[in-house]
């Protein structure tokens, strides 16, 4: 995950709208990603399936979003 | 397509999940995967033209675009909720199944098409980096 901070520090400045979905976004990424290799490693890299349901509601949430949208300018 | 699913291979595999097993890496590509389809659809939903805050046309994501990409996205969505789902019933030891590959490769076609979609802008630049595409450069 590529996590330029200069841009990222650049839109806050800018009071760019997108920093407010983006700065959060890409902190909980390598938030989880970190969080998984944590949990692997004290598992013996075996990873809890929970964490792969919890990915499969991202998922769900993310499908959600789509057909909202797609049903609020649908017809337009 | 390429590009992006080699930055979501670089991701995963120079991530975490080169220290795992074959089922780590497809579990940590999924979950990188899917934060990087939620950053992409909430980021564009707010360049959808006529929404505020949204840059001015040609700049904006029109209404048809937009729609062709969370027909997209909810494609991404519902492959990766299900090879997830797959992920998650897995017993330990278990090769990478290749339907997962398949899926996720899938999955990254559908993210590269949908920001194919996006008009180039300083948004959609900032939306690349966020998500690790290095080549929307600002306009």
């Amino acid at each position: 995950m590529k996590i330029d901070v200069q841009t990222v520090g650049q839109m806050l400045a800018q009071g760019n709208a997108l920093a407010s979905v983006l700065v959060p976004a890409v902190t909980q990424i390598f938030g989880l990603v970190m969080q998984l290799a944590d949990q692997a490693k004290q598992r013996g890299w075996d990873i809890d399936t929970r964490k792969a349901e919890e990915t499969a509601a991202l998922f769900h949430s993310i499908a959600e979003i789509a057909r909202a949208e797609r049903e609020k300018y649908q017809g337009q | 397509m390429r590009r992006l699913a080699a930055v979501l291979l670089a991701v995963s595999i120079t991530g975490c999940a080169s220290f795992g097993g074959p089922r780590h890496v497809s579990v940590v590509s999924l979950a990188a995967t899917a934060g990087v389809l939620d950053t992409f659809i909430r980021s564009e939903i707010q360049l959808v033209c006529g929404t505020p805050n949204a840059p001015q046309a040609p700049l904006c994501v029109t209404v048809p675009r937009h729609l062709q990409i969370v027909d997209m996205v909810e494609r991404a969505a519902v492959l990766g909720e299900a090879a997830s789902r797959v992920m998650a019933t897995l017993p330990r030891g278990t090769p990478q199944p290749v339907e997962v590959v398949t899926m996720l490769a899938q999955i990254q076609g559908l993210l590269a098409a949908a920001m194919n979609l996006v008009p180039p802008s300083k948004d959609k630049a900032a939306i690349a980096q966020a998500i690790g595409w290095p080549t929307v450069r600002p306009q």
